[in-house]
């Protein structure tokens, strides 16, 4: 049986008991008609203004959700971007093989060895920072530090390039 | 974002329902849960579903549809969060039953705005002023971003988590 128009002026102006909501929409849950009929008359009165970005947010989730994921692609266009992919990577950890060795060499020469330190010990050639030093002197050790600097920056910059690319 | 030329005929379809029924949903869930926020969540499902379903959809009664499932979507609802609709004493029933019903549209807007403010005002910084602007001034989190010159990524999730609260905190006076 379906709803009678009483019924649906009582449940739009709150003058039904629990039950009788519950019935009524029972019904309405298995009803499309009178679904039909409780929108035409929701849509009579005043709707609720809606969350600014209620619209959007469930766009999201179903049209443009689907549209991100990637299209079928034919297998050897597949297979190509993976072996691309793959190149890339091994690219980036040759790279990275290549700093950390550069910087462990750096780490592990003799400071002496060094352009600009004038002692083989590295403690007395910072301590000669502080004391008298020539310009040029000063200006190789800033060199040598950047240097340091640039190096670790590479290493960790190639290290996440590398992890990206691997997640991808 | 996509353009509309790249949507297939399906998600035309869809965007178009959505964008004349929306409110329609949103109406009819916050009727049913009472509840501001709870009335999003339901919205979102009920479109959530609408989507999976429009293959089977005949294009025919478009507002039943939507109305259907979100009545659905929110009796769910109520019986999972063991809500009841809120209970109308017999007696006061029959005593407005004489009296002309009061213009319910303007009051229910009213009384809703009311409340967010209420509600939204009372949540600690940095909540308070992302929920008011959010919720009662209908700004966008894009709008909010723009003016705060915060990231969107923030306002979003600052947005979410002023909502989480609030659900919680209106299901609370809900029991009281
Ligand atoms: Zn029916």
């Amino acid at each position: 049986m379906h709803i009678t128009k009483e019924q649906l002026n009582h449940y739009i102006s709150d003058r039904m008991t629990q039950i009788e909501q519950l019935n009524f929409l029972e019904h309405i849950s298995k009803c499309e008609f009178c679904a039909g009929k409780l929108a035409d008359a929701m849509l009579k009165k005043e709707l609720v203004f809606t969350p600014p970005d209620l619209k959007d947010n469930i766009l999201e989730q179903t049209v443009y959700k689907k549209t991100t994921t990637p299209v079928k692609l034919p297998q050897e266009i597949v297979m190509a971007r993976v072996r691309k992919k793959q190149r890339e990577f091994w690219m980036y950890t040759a790279k990275v093989a290549f700093a950390v060795c550069a910087a462990v060499t750096m780490i592990m020469m003799p400071v002496g060895t060094l352009p600009g330190s004038s002692d083989g010990n590295y403690k007395e050639s910072r301590l000669s920072l502080t004391k008298e030093i020539t310009e040029e002197e000063a200006r190789n050790n800033v060199k040598i530090l950047d240097l340091f600097r640039n190096t670790s920056a590479k290493i960790s910059d190639d290290v996440s390039k590398a992890l990206n690319l691997y997640k991808k | 974002m996509v353009l509309k030329e790249e949507m297939s005929e399906n998600d035309k379809k869809f965007a178009e329902m959505l964008e004349k029924y929306e409110k329609l949903a949103f109406s009819v869930c916050y009727k049913m849960t009472g509840n501001y926020f709870d009335a999003e969540d339901m919205t979102q499902e009920t479109f959530l579903s609408v989507y999976k379903s429009l293959e089977s959809f005949d294009g025919n009664n478009p507002g039943g549809f939507i109305t259907r499932i979100a009545v659905n979507k929110c009796l769910d609802y109520l019986k999972r969060a063991e809500k009841r609709i809120v209970p109308v004493e017999d007696e006061v029933l029959v005593q407005n039953a004489s009296c002309v019903p009061p213009p319910e549209h303007e009051m229910i807007q009213n009384e809703t705005r009311h409340q967010l403010l209420v509600v939204c005002g009372g949540l600690k910084p940095p909540y308070n002023e992302v929920a008011t602007q959010y919720y009662c001034n209908g700004k966008t989190a894009a709008q909010i971003a723009d003016s705060s010159g915060k990231k969107l990524k923030t306002v979003q999730t600052q947005i979410r988590r002023a909502k989480e609260m609030l659900q919680k905190k209106i299901r609370k006076e809900d029991l009281v």
